[in-house]
Protein backbone atom coordinates (compact mmCIF):
# COMPACT_ATOMS: atom_id res chain seq x y z
CA UNK A 1 0.00 0.00 0.00
CA UNK A 2 1.43 3.54 -1.00
CA UNK A 3 1.76 5.75 1.79
CA UNK A 4 1.56 9.39 0.41
CA UNK A 5 3.28 12.39 2.66
CA UNK A 6 3.05 15.70 1.64
CA UNK A 7 5.86 17.00 3.27
CA UNK A 8 7.98 19.95 1.57
CA UNK A 9 10.47 18.52 -0.68
CA UNK A 10 9.01 14.98 -0.53
CA UNK A 11 7.66 13.53 -3.94
CA UNK A 12 4.96 10.37 -3.33
CA UNK A 13 5.78 7.67 -5.92
CA UNK A 14 2.47 6.53 -7.81
CA UNK A 15 2.21 3.07 -8.91
CA UNK A 16 0.61 3.14 -12.36
CA UNK A 17 -3.12 2.64 -10.99
CA UNK A 18 -2.59 4.94 -8.44
CA UNK A 19 -1.41 7.72 -10.86
CA UNK A 20 -4.23 6.87 -13.14
CA UNK A 21 -6.65 7.63 -10.31
CA UNK A 22 -5.36 10.61 -9.34
CA UNK A 23 -5.30 11.96 -12.49
CA UNK A 24 -8.82 11.04 -12.78
CA UNK A 25 -9.52 12.64 -9.84
CA UNK A 26 -7.46 15.80 -10.33
CA UNK A 27 -9.96 15.75 -14.14
CA UNK A 28 -13.29 15.27 -12.46
CA UNK A 29 -12.47 18.53 -9.80
CA UNK A 30 -11.34 20.82 -12.46
CA UNK A 31 -14.08 19.36 -14.65
CA UNK A 32 -16.76 20.31 -11.21
CA UNK A 33 -14.76 23.15 -10.42
CA UNK A 34 -15.13 24.69 -13.76
CA UNK A 35 -18.98 23.77 -14.10
CA UNK A 36 -19.22 25.36 -10.93
CA UNK A 37 -18.11 29.08 -12.66
CA UNK A 38 -18.67 28.89 -15.97
CA UNK A 39 -21.81 28.40 -18.33
CA UNK A 40 -21.27 30.86 -21.00
CA UNK A 41 -21.22 29.51 -24.38
CA UNK A 42 -17.90 29.70 -26.58
CA UNK A 43 -17.87 32.40 -29.53
CA UNK A 44 -15.31 34.75 -30.94
CA UNK A 45 -17.06 37.87 -29.86
CA UNK A 46 -15.52 40.65 -28.21
CA UNK A 47 -16.23 40.56 -24.49
CA UNK A 48 -18.61 42.59 -22.75
CA UNK A 49 -15.96 44.40 -20.80
CA UNK A 50 -14.99 45.80 -23.99
CA UNK A 51 -18.19 48.28 -24.24
CA UNK A 52 -18.79 51.19 -21.79
CA UNK A 53 -22.15 51.31 -19.87
CA UNK A 54 -23.62 54.68 -20.78
CA UNK A 55 -26.69 53.84 -22.45
CA UNK A 56 -27.65 51.13 -19.71
CA UNK A 57 -27.50 54.19 -17.76
CA UNK A 58 -29.74 56.30 -19.38
CA UNK A 59 -32.10 53.18 -19.08
CA UNK A 60 -31.78 53.81 -15.81
CA UNK A 61 -33.39 57.03 -15.73
CA UNK A 62 -36.23 55.96 -17.89
CA UNK A 63 -37.18 53.44 -15.63
CA UNK A 64 -36.96 56.50 -12.85
CA UNK A 65 -38.99 58.81 -14.71
CA UNK A 66 -41.58 55.97 -16.22
CA UNK A 67 -42.05 54.69 -12.71
CA UNK A 68 -42.58 58.26 -11.11
CA UNK A 69 -45.13 59.18 -13.90
CA UNK A 70 -47.08 55.63 -14.64
CA UNK A 71 -50.11 54.94 -12.76
CA UNK A 72 -49.87 51.78 -10.04
CA UNK A 73 -46.47 51.88 -9.78
CA UNK A 74 -45.56 52.06 -5.77
CA UNK A 75 -42.06 50.32 -4.30
CA UNK A 76 -43.34 46.89 -4.52
CA UNK A 77 -44.26 47.14 -8.29
CA UNK A 78 -40.95 49.24 -8.95
CA UNK A 79 -38.62 47.04 -7.47
CA UNK A 80 -40.04 44.53 -9.64
CA UNK A 81 -39.59 45.85 -12.69
CA UNK A 82 -36.10 46.85 -12.11
CA UNK A 83 -35.60 43.34 -10.92
CA UNK A 84 -36.63 41.39 -14.50
CA UNK A 85 -35.33 44.37 -16.34
CA UNK A 86 -32.12 43.69 -14.35
CA UNK A 87 -31.99 40.05 -15.11
CA UNK A 88 -32.67 40.04 -18.73
CA UNK A 89 -30.40 42.50 -19.29
CA UNK A 90 -28.01 40.29 -17.13
CA UNK A 91 -28.72 37.39 -19.41
CA UNK A 92 -28.20 38.72 -22.48
CA UNK A 93 -24.68 39.73 -21.85
CA UNK A 94 -23.52 36.80 -19.49
CA UNK A 95 -21.94 35.24 -22.61
CA UNK A 96 -19.55 38.07 -22.82
CA UNK A 97 -18.15 37.91 -19.48
CA UNK A 98 -15.54 35.13 -18.99
CA UNK A 99 -15.35 33.11 -16.67
CA UNK A 100 -19.11 33.43 -15.28
CA UNK A 101 -22.31 31.56 -14.70
CA UNK A 102 -25.98 32.35 -15.98
CA UNK A 103 -28.53 33.10 -13.26
CA UNK A 104 -30.47 30.07 -15.10
CA UNK A 105 -29.67 27.27 -12.99
CA UNK A 106 -29.58 29.86 -9.68
CA UNK A 107 -32.87 31.69 -9.60
CA UNK A 108 -35.62 30.19 -8.50
CA UNK A 109 -37.37 28.23 -11.13
CA UNK A 110 -35.74 29.70 -14.01
CA UNK A 111 -34.45 26.91 -15.32
CA UNK A 112 -38.15 25.80 -15.85
CA UNK A 113 -37.88 28.48 -19.27
CA UNK A 114 -35.73 27.66 -22.34
CA UNK A 115 -33.62 30.99 -21.64
CA UNK A 116 -31.39 31.60 -25.22
CA UNK A 117 -28.00 31.27 -25.50
CA UNK A 118 -25.90 32.52 -28.28
CA UNK A 119 -25.20 30.44 -31.39
CA UNK A 120 -21.15 28.32 -30.74
CA UNK A 121 -18.54 30.41 -32.68
CA UNK A 122 -20.55 32.85 -33.79
CA UNK A 123 -20.32 36.78 -33.30
CA UNK A 124 -22.25 38.89 -30.81
CA UNK A 125 -22.16 42.47 -30.04
CA UNK A 126 -22.88 42.38 -26.28
CA UNK A 127 -23.97 46.17 -26.09
CA UNK A 128 -26.04 45.57 -29.03
CA UNK A 129 -28.39 42.80 -27.42
CA UNK A 130 -28.01 44.05 -24.08
CA UNK A 131 -30.01 47.43 -25.46
CA UNK A 132 -32.59 45.18 -27.33
CA UNK A 133 -33.08 43.18 -23.87
CA UNK A 134 -33.13 46.17 -21.60
CA UNK A 135 -35.77 48.28 -24.07
CA UNK A 136 -37.72 45.31 -24.56
CA UNK A 137 -38.43 44.15 -21.00
CA UNK A 138 -38.71 47.67 -19.92
CA UNK A 139 -41.63 47.97 -22.19
CA UNK A 140 -43.21 44.56 -20.77
CA UNK A 141 -42.98 45.87 -17.60
CA UNK A 142 -45.01 49.12 -17.86
CA UNK A 143 -46.95 47.49 -21.08
CA UNK A 144 -50.03 48.73 -19.90
CA UNK A 145 -50.21 51.58 -18.39
CA UNK A 146 -46.77 53.43 -20.20
CA UNK A 147 -48.08 56.85 -21.66
CA UNK A 148 -47.62 57.28 -25.50
CA UNK A 149 -44.92 59.42 -24.73
CA UNK A 150 -42.79 58.00 -22.47
CA UNK A 151 -43.12 55.33 -24.91
CA UNK A 152 -41.83 57.24 -27.50
CA UNK A 153 -39.09 58.25 -25.62
CA UNK A 154 -38.17 54.70 -25.05
CA UNK A 155 -38.77 53.88 -28.76
CA UNK A 156 -36.35 56.59 -29.42
CA UNK A 157 -33.81 55.51 -26.47
CA UNK A 158 -33.73 52.28 -27.99
CA UNK A 159 -32.95 52.96 -31.98
CA UNK A 160 -30.83 56.12 -31.27
CA UNK A 161 -28.54 53.77 -29.27
CA UNK A 162 -28.80 50.84 -31.51
CA UNK A 163 -27.52 52.85 -34.33
CA UNK A 164 -24.83 54.18 -32.74
CA UNK A 165 -23.39 50.80 -31.34
CA UNK A 166 -24.70 49.30 -35.01
CA UNK A 167 -22.81 51.78 -37.00
CA UNK A 168 -19.32 50.32 -36.78
CA UNK A 169 -20.59 46.65 -36.77
CA UNK A 170 -21.25 44.06 -39.02
CA UNK A 171 -24.79 44.14 -40.08
CA UNK A 172 -24.98 40.59 -39.62
CA UNK A 173 -23.45 40.43 -36.12
CA UNK A 174 -25.86 43.37 -35.13
CA UNK A 175 -28.97 41.65 -36.41
CA UNK A 176 -27.97 38.37 -34.91
CA UNK A 177 -27.41 40.39 -31.41
CA UNK A 178 -30.51 42.28 -31.92
CA UNK A 179 -32.44 39.47 -32.06
CA UNK A 180 -30.53 37.18 -29.28
CA UNK A 181 -31.29 40.46 -26.58
CA UNK A 182 -34.98 40.69 -27.70
CA UNK A 183 -35.25 36.51 -27.71
CA UNK A 184 -33.65 36.63 -23.63
CA UNK A 185 -36.03 39.34 -22.69
CA UNK A 186 -39.24 37.70 -24.41
CA UNK A 187 -38.71 34.72 -22.07
CA UNK A 188 -37.74 36.23 -19.16
CA UNK A 189 -41.00 37.97 -19.38
CA UNK A 190 -43.11 34.55 -19.45
CA UNK A 191 -41.08 33.68 -16.29
CA UNK A 192 -42.38 37.04 -15.08
CA UNK A 193 -45.69 36.39 -15.47
CA UNK A 194 -45.81 33.98 -13.24
CA UNK A 195 -44.43 34.90 -9.88
CA UNK A 196 -47.33 36.74 -8.71
CA UNK A 197 -46.88 40.32 -9.71
CA UNK A 198 -47.30 40.62 -13.26
CA UNK A 199 -49.28 43.41 -14.21
CA UNK A 200 -50.20 44.54 -10.29
CA UNK A 201 -50.11 47.49 -11.21
CA UNK A 202 -53.42 47.74 -12.77
CA UNK A 203 -55.00 46.57 -9.12
CA UNK A 204 -51.79 47.38 -6.86
CA UNK A 205 -54.11 47.33 -3.62
CA UNK A 206 -55.02 43.28 -4.85
CA UNK A 207 -58.70 44.11 -3.78
CA UNK A 208 -60.51 42.99 -2.74
CA UNK A 209 -58.83 41.89 0.63
CA UNK A 210 -60.03 43.13 4.57
CA UNK A 211 -57.79 42.36 7.57
CA UNK A 212 -58.81 41.43 10.91
CA UNK A 213 -60.80 43.73 13.45
CA UNK A 214 -58.33 43.28 16.37
CA UNK A 215 -56.99 46.63 18.70
CA UNK A 216 -53.51 45.98 17.33
CA UNK A 217 -54.13 45.70 13.69
CA UNK A 218 -53.22 48.34 10.83
CA UNK A 219 -56.38 50.96 9.78
CA UNK A 220 -56.21 53.15 7.26
CA UNK A 221 -54.24 56.59 8.29
CA UNK A 222 -54.70 58.59 5.44
CA UNK A 223 -56.76 59.06 2.61
CA UNK A 224 -56.23 55.67 1.15
CA UNK A 225 -58.94 53.45 3.45
CA UNK A 226 -57.12 50.13 1.57
CA UNK A 227 -53.75 48.30 2.54
CA UNK A 228 -51.20 48.27 0.05
CA UNK A 229 -50.40 44.87 -1.80
CA UNK A 230 -51.35 42.53 0.98
CA UNK A 231 -50.34 39.78 -0.94
CA UNK A 232 -47.03 40.50 -2.21
CA UNK A 233 -45.45 38.54 0.69
CA UNK A 234 -46.43 35.28 -1.68
CA UNK A 235 -44.75 36.54 -4.66
CA UNK A 236 -42.17 34.00 -5.94
CA UNK A 237 -38.83 35.31 -4.76
CA UNK A 238 -35.79 35.02 -7.28
CA UNK A 239 -34.13 33.65 -4.14
CA UNK A 240 -36.19 31.14 -1.78
CA UNK A 241 -34.02 31.74 0.67
CA UNK A 242 -34.67 35.47 0.52
CA UNK A 243 -38.17 34.62 1.80
CA UNK A 244 -37.82 31.83 4.11
CA UNK A 245 -34.54 32.71 5.86
CA UNK A 246 -34.79 36.38 6.46
CA UNK A 247 -37.92 36.68 7.93
CA UNK A 248 -37.71 38.64 11.34
CA UNK A 249 -38.68 37.48 14.88
CA UNK A 250 -42.12 38.54 16.38
CA UNK A 251 -42.29 42.03 17.11
CA UNK A 252 -42.63 43.38 20.10
CA UNK A 253 -45.63 41.89 22.18
CA UNK A 254 -48.33 44.92 21.48
CA UNK A 255 -49.53 46.52 24.75
CA UNK A 256 -51.24 50.04 25.77
CA UNK A 257 -49.35 49.74 29.48
CA UNK A 258 -47.04 52.43 29.94
CA UNK A 259 -44.50 49.91 31.49
CA UNK A 260 -44.26 47.75 28.45
CA UNK A 261 -41.75 47.48 26.02
CA UNK A 262 -44.36 48.31 23.31
CA UNK A 263 -45.52 51.52 24.87
CA UNK A 264 -42.40 52.68 24.76
CA UNK A 265 -41.14 52.16 21.31
CA UNK A 266 -44.38 54.49 20.65
CA UNK A 267 -42.94 56.94 23.36
CA UNK A 268 -39.67 57.02 21.41
CA UNK A 269 -41.36 58.05 18.35
CA UNK A 270 -43.40 60.40 20.04
CA UNK A 271 -40.16 62.08 21.59
CA UNK A 272 -38.35 62.09 18.60
CA UNK A 273 -40.79 64.44 16.89
CA UNK A 274 -41.10 66.34 19.38
CA UNK A 275 -37.52 67.10 19.47
CA UNK A 276 -36.48 66.84 15.94
CA UNK A 277 -33.85 69.10 14.94
CA UNK A 278 -34.04 70.98 11.89
CA UNK A 279 -31.53 68.14 10.26
CA UNK A 280 -33.10 65.47 11.37
CA UNK A 281 -36.04 66.77 9.49
CA UNK A 282 -34.95 67.38 5.99
CA UNK A 283 -33.04 63.83 6.72
CA UNK A 284 -37.01 62.59 7.43
CA UNK A 285 -38.26 64.20 3.93
CA UNK A 286 -34.92 63.61 2.04
CA UNK A 287 -35.59 59.61 2.54
CA UNK A 288 -39.46 60.07 1.70
CA UNK A 289 -39.27 59.11 -1.87
CA UNK A 290 -42.51 60.52 -1.79
CA UNK A 291 -44.92 59.26 -4.33
CA UNK A 292 -46.16 62.92 -5.42
CA UNK A 293 -42.93 63.40 -7.76
CA UNK A 294 -39.99 60.16 -7.14
CA UNK A 295 -39.55 57.36 -8.19
CA UNK A 296 -40.22 55.30 -4.99
CA UNK A 297 -36.81 54.36 -2.29
CA UNK A 298 -35.96 51.43 -4.86
CA UNK A 299 -35.54 53.84 -7.27
CA UNK A 300 -33.60 56.28 -5.15
CA UNK A 301 -31.80 53.24 -4.87
CA UNK A 302 -31.13 52.38 -8.02
CA UNK A 303 -30.16 56.41 -8.74
CA UNK A 304 -27.51 56.13 -6.46
CA UNK A 305 -26.38 52.70 -8.11
CA UNK A 306 -26.27 54.76 -11.71
CA UNK A 307 -24.43 57.36 -10.21
CA UNK A 308 -21.54 55.23 -8.82
CA UNK A 309 -21.49 53.18 -12.25
CA UNK A 310 -21.47 56.16 -14.30
CA UNK A 311 -18.54 58.03 -11.92
CA UNK A 312 -16.31 54.91 -11.81
CA UNK A 313 -16.66 54.61 -15.74
CA UNK A 314 -17.99 51.09 -15.22
CA UNK A 315 -17.98 48.66 -18.47
CA UNK A 316 -20.79 47.20 -19.51
CA UNK A 317 -19.76 43.73 -17.69
CA UNK A 318 -19.28 45.59 -14.51
CA UNK A 319 -22.84 47.48 -14.58
CA UNK A 320 -24.75 44.59 -15.86
CA UNK A 321 -23.47 42.75 -12.92
CA UNK A 322 -23.85 45.45 -10.95
CA UNK A 323 -27.94 46.01 -12.24
CA UNK A 324 -28.67 42.65 -11.70
CA UNK A 325 -27.51 42.14 -8.12
CA UNK A 326 -29.41 45.13 -7.29
CA UNK A 327 -32.38 44.16 -8.97
CA UNK A 328 -32.56 40.49 -7.47
CA UNK A 329 -32.16 42.02 -4.08
CA UNK A 330 -34.60 44.73 -4.23
CA UNK A 331 -37.47 42.83 -6.03
CA UNK A 332 -36.40 40.06 -3.24
CA UNK A 333 -36.40 42.45 -0.03
CA UNK A 334 -39.56 44.20 -1.02
CA UNK A 335 -41.24 40.59 -1.02
CA UNK A 336 -39.75 39.36 2.30
CA UNK A 337 -40.41 42.56 3.47
CA UNK A 338 -43.92 42.49 2.57
CA UNK A 339 -44.72 38.78 4.23
CA UNK A 340 -43.77 40.50 7.54
CA UNK A 341 -45.97 43.03 7.45
CA UNK A 342 -49.16 41.29 6.67
CA UNK A 343 -47.88 38.69 9.15
CA UNK A 344 -48.32 40.77 11.62
CA UNK A 345 -50.44 43.43 10.55
CA UNK A 346 -49.12 45.94 12.75
CA UNK A 347 -50.42 49.26 13.62
CA UNK A 348 -48.53 52.25 12.69
CA UNK A 349 -47.29 54.89 15.15
CA UNK A 350 -49.20 57.57 14.40
CA UNK A 351 -52.46 55.21 15.09
CA UNK A 352 -51.25 54.08 18.46
CA UNK A 353 -49.43 57.52 19.70
CA UNK A 354 -52.93 59.04 18.50
CA UNK A 355 -55.37 56.43 20.76
CA UNK A 356 -53.17 56.07 23.88
CA UNK A 357 -50.41 59.07 23.93
CA UNK A 358 -51.45 62.30 22.53
CA UNK A 359 -54.44 62.48 20.35
CA UNK A 360 -53.07 65.77 18.63
CA UNK A 361 -49.86 63.94 17.61
CA UNK A 362 -48.68 64.10 13.97
CA UNK A 363 -45.89 63.14 11.63
CA UNK A 364 -43.50 64.90 9.72
CA UNK A 365 -43.99 62.88 6.74
CA UNK A 366 -47.10 61.20 5.51
CA UNK A 367 -47.71 57.52 6.73
CA UNK A 368 -47.88 55.10 4.09
CA UNK A 369 -50.69 52.98 3.57
CA UNK A 370 -49.81 49.61 4.82
CA UNK A 371 -48.49 47.71 8.02
CA UNK A 372 -45.36 48.99 10.21
CA UNK A 373 -43.60 46.14 10.77
CA UNK A 374 -41.21 46.13 9.33
CA UNK A 375 -39.72 49.09 7.39
CA UNK A 376 -40.01 48.68 3.99
CA UNK A 377 -37.01 51.76 3.39
CA UNK A 378 -34.79 50.07 5.85
CA UNK A 379 -35.48 46.36 4.51
CA UNK A 380 -34.57 48.01 0.59
CA UNK A 381 -31.35 50.08 1.87
CA UNK A 382 -29.96 47.23 3.90
CA UNK A 383 -29.90 45.23 0.66
CA UNK A 384 -28.39 48.21 -1.06
CA UNK A 385 -25.65 48.56 1.44
CA UNK A 386 -24.62 44.71 0.95
CA UNK A 387 -24.95 44.89 -2.97
CA UNK A 388 -23.08 48.41 -3.24
CA UNK A 389 -20.05 47.25 -0.68
CA UNK A 390 -19.57 44.14 -2.80
CA UNK A 391 -19.29 46.45 -5.84
CA UNK A 392 -17.59 49.19 -5.24
CA UNK A 393 -14.86 48.09 -2.23
CA UNK A 394 -12.80 45.51 -0.99
CA UNK A 395 -15.49 44.35 1.22
CA UNK A 396 -14.67 46.91 3.97
CA UNK A 397 -17.47 49.04 3.17
CA UNK A 398 -15.47 52.31 2.89
CA UNK A 399 -16.37 54.26 0.33
CA UNK A 400 -16.96 58.05 0.37
CA UNK A 401 -19.95 59.37 -1.64
CA UNK A 402 -22.18 61.85 -2.39
CA UNK A 403 -25.52 61.37 -3.56
CA UNK A 404 -26.85 64.14 -6.04
CA UNK A 405 -29.97 61.93 -7.28
CA UNK A 406 -32.52 64.39 -4.51
CA UNK A 407 -31.00 67.30 -6.57
CA UNK A 408 -33.57 67.61 -9.07
CA UNK A 409 -36.43 67.22 -6.14
CA UNK A 410 -34.99 70.07 -4.38
CA UNK A 411 -32.61 68.67 -1.82
CA UNK A 412 -29.36 69.31 -1.16
CA UNK A 413 -26.59 66.46 -1.64
CA UNK A 414 -25.46 64.15 0.95
CA UNK A 415 -22.44 63.31 1.80
CA UNK A 416 -21.68 59.91 3.15
CA UNK A 417 -18.61 58.16 4.41
CA UNK A 418 -19.60 54.59 3.03
CA UNK A 419 -22.79 52.62 2.46
CA UNK A 420 -23.26 51.61 5.69
CA UNK A 421 -24.14 55.30 7.22
CA UNK A 422 -26.22 55.73 4.18
CA UNK A 423 -28.31 52.93 4.75
CA UNK A 424 -28.22 53.85 9.14
CA UNK A 425 -29.18 57.01 8.22
CA UNK A 426 -32.14 56.04 5.67
CA UNK A 427 -33.18 53.65 8.21
CA UNK A 428 -33.09 56.50 11.16
CA UNK A 429 -35.49 58.50 8.61
CA UNK A 430 -38.39 57.19 9.52
CA UNK A 431 -37.88 57.62 13.09
CA UNK A 432 -37.54 61.18 12.64
CA UNK A 433 -40.54 60.99 10.44
CA UNK A 434 -42.71 59.78 13.19
CA UNK A 435 -43.99 56.96 10.41
CA UNK A 436 -41.76 53.88 12.06
CA UNK A 437 -41.20 52.77 15.28
CA UNK A 438 -37.25 51.91 16.28
CA UNK A 439 -38.12 48.28 15.94
CA UNK A 440 -39.57 48.15 12.02
CA UNK A 441 -36.16 50.48 11.21
CA UNK A 442 -33.72 47.56 12.93
CA UNK A 443 -35.30 44.44 11.84
CA UNK A 444 -35.56 45.76 8.57
CA UNK A 445 -31.98 46.69 8.30
CA UNK A 446 -31.35 43.45 9.30
CA UNK A 447 -33.57 41.32 7.25
CA UNK A 448 -32.32 43.60 3.59
CA UNK A 449 -28.83 43.00 5.08
CA UNK A 450 -29.17 39.18 4.99
CA UNK A 451 -30.91 39.77 1.72
CA UNK A 452 -27.85 41.26 0.46
CA UNK A 453 -25.43 38.94 1.71
CA UNK A 454 -27.16 36.07 0.35
CA UNK A 455 -27.67 37.37 -3.55
CA UNK A 456 -23.49 38.41 -3.28
CA UNK A 457 -22.44 34.73 -1.55
CA UNK A 458 -24.66 32.39 -3.16
CA UNK A 459 -24.87 33.12 -6.27
CA UNK A 460 -22.38 32.91 -8.65
CA UNK A 461 -21.15 36.22 -10.25
CA UNK A 462 -17.98 37.01 -12.65
CA UNK A 463 -14.78 38.25 -10.27
CA UNK A 464 -13.14 40.82 -11.13
CA UNK A 465 -15.23 43.00 -13.67
CA UNK A 466 -14.16 46.50 -14.44
CA UNK B 1 -34.49 76.16 -9.99
CA UNK B 2 -33.19 74.56 -7.52
CA UNK B 3 -34.54 77.17 -5.64
CA UNK B 4 -38.08 77.02 -7.40
CA UNK B 5 -37.32 72.90 -6.61
CA UNK B 6 -37.02 73.50 -2.39
CA UNK B 7 -40.33 75.57 -2.71
CA UNK B 8 -42.57 72.69 -4.90
CA UNK B 9 -40.98 70.45 -2.49
CA UNK B 10 -42.01 71.97 0.67
CA UNK B 11 -45.80 72.29 -0.99
CA UNK B 12 -46.27 68.69 -1.89
CA UNK B 13 -44.96 68.01 1.58
CA UNK B 14 -47.90 70.62 2.93
CA UNK B 15 -50.25 69.09 0.58
CA UNK B 16 -49.59 65.46 1.34
CA UNK B 17 -50.16 66.74 5.07
CA UNK B 18 -53.31 68.35 4.70
CA UNK B 19 -54.45 65.30 2.44
CA UNK B 20 -53.80 63.21 5.91
CA UNK B 21 -55.36 65.53 8.10
CA UNK B 22 -58.74 66.17 6.24
CA UNK B 23 -58.62 62.15 5.80
CA UNK B 24 -59.82 61.64 9.39
CA UNK B 25 -62.74 63.71 8.97
CA UNK B 26 -64.44 61.87 6.19
CA UNK B 27 -67.12 64.51 5.86
CA UNK B 28 -64.69 67.08 4.99
CA UNK B 29 -62.53 64.30 2.87
CA UNK B 30 -65.31 64.13 0.41
CA UNK B 31 -66.00 67.70 0.01
CA UNK B 32 -62.39 69.06 0.01
CA UNK B 33 -60.67 66.05 -1.13
CA UNK B 34 -60.84 66.67 -4.69
CA UNK B 35 -59.79 70.53 -4.85
CA UNK B 36 -56.26 69.25 -3.01
CA UNK B 37 -55.79 66.33 -5.18
CA UNK B 38 -56.30 68.78 -8.25
CA UNK B 39 -53.56 71.18 -6.26
CA UNK B 40 -51.35 67.81 -6.02
CA UNK B 41 -51.58 66.82 -9.40
CA UNK B 42 -50.86 69.97 -10.53
CA UNK B 43 -48.01 69.83 -8.08
CA UNK B 44 -46.76 66.72 -9.70
CA UNK B 45 -46.45 67.91 -13.12
CA UNK B 46 -44.38 71.13 -12.22
CA UNK B 47 -42.40 69.31 -9.92
CA UNK B 48 -41.21 66.37 -12.27
CA UNK B 49 -40.74 68.34 -15.41
CA UNK B 50 -38.51 70.69 -13.13
CA UNK B 51 -36.96 67.69 -11.97
CA UNK B 52 -36.19 66.63 -15.54
CA UNK B 53 -34.82 70.13 -16.70
CA UNK B 54 -32.43 70.03 -13.15
CA UNK B 55 -31.41 66.45 -14.09
CA UNK B 56 -30.50 67.16 -17.67
CA UNK B 57 -28.74 70.69 -16.85
CA UNK B 58 -26.32 68.19 -14.04
CA UNK B 59 -26.05 65.26 -16.40
CA UNK B 60 -24.63 68.03 -19.25
CA UNK B 61 -22.35 69.55 -16.22
CA UNK B 62 -20.93 66.54 -14.42
CA UNK B 63 -20.10 65.34 -17.90
CA UNK B 64 -18.31 68.54 -19.01
CA UNK B 65 -16.79 70.56 -16.39
CA UNK B 66 -17.64 68.87 -13.52
CA UNK B 67 -15.97 65.36 -14.21
CA UNK B 68 -14.02 64.48 -10.92
CA UNK B 69 -15.55 64.32 -7.32
CA UNK B 70 -13.73 66.80 -5.45
CA UNK B 71 -15.43 69.48 -8.28
CA UNK B 72 -18.88 68.12 -7.92
CA UNK B 73 -19.20 68.44 -4.33
CA UNK B 74 -17.37 72.26 -4.57
CA UNK B 75 -20.37 72.67 -6.84
CA UNK B 76 -23.23 71.29 -4.68
CA UNK B 77 -21.70 73.01 -1.37
CA UNK B 78 -22.05 76.17 -3.34
CA UNK B 79 -25.60 75.51 -4.30
CA UNK B 80 -26.35 75.06 -1.24
CA UNK B 81 -24.71 78.06 0.00
CA UNK B 82 -26.62 80.00 -2.53
CA UNK B 83 -29.51 78.30 -1.51
CA UNK B 84 -29.11 79.26 1.83
CA UNK B 85 -28.27 82.69 1.76
CA UNK B 86 -31.16 82.87 -0.86
CA UNK B 87 -33.48 81.56 1.91
CA UNK B 88 -35.14 79.22 -0.56
CA UNK B 89 -37.96 77.36 0.92
CA UNK B 90 -41.63 76.95 1.29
Amino acid sequence: MQKYQFVCGYKPRFSGKAAFRNLFIVLLISILYTSCIRDVIDNNSPPAERYDAKFLVKYLDFICKTARVTEGFFPPQVARAYGYIGVANYEAVIHGIDPSKSLVHQLNGLSNYNVPVPERNLQYNWAIASNAATARMTRYMFEKRISAARRNTLDSLENVTHQALAANENPLVASRSQKFGMDVADVIFEYSKVDGGHESYLNPFQLPFSLPDFEHVWVPTGAIMHPLSPRWGQNRPFMTVNIALTQPVAHTPFSKETTTEFYREAMIVYNQVRNNTAEEVEIAKYWADDPFATCTPAGHTFNILMQILDEENCTLAKSSVGFAKMAIAENDAFISCWKGKYDYNLLRPVTYIKRYIDPSFNTVIGTPPFPAYTSGHSSEIGAAERILTSLFTNGSGDYQFTDYSQLQYGFNARNFRNFSQMAEECANSRLYGGIHYPMDNSKGLQTGRAIGDNVNRRLSWPANVR
Amino acid sequence: MQCRAIQLREERFRVASELHRLAENPKAYETGKDSLLKVADDLKGKSTLLADTIKSYLDSLFSTSLKNKEDRIRFTDLVRKINEDKRCSG
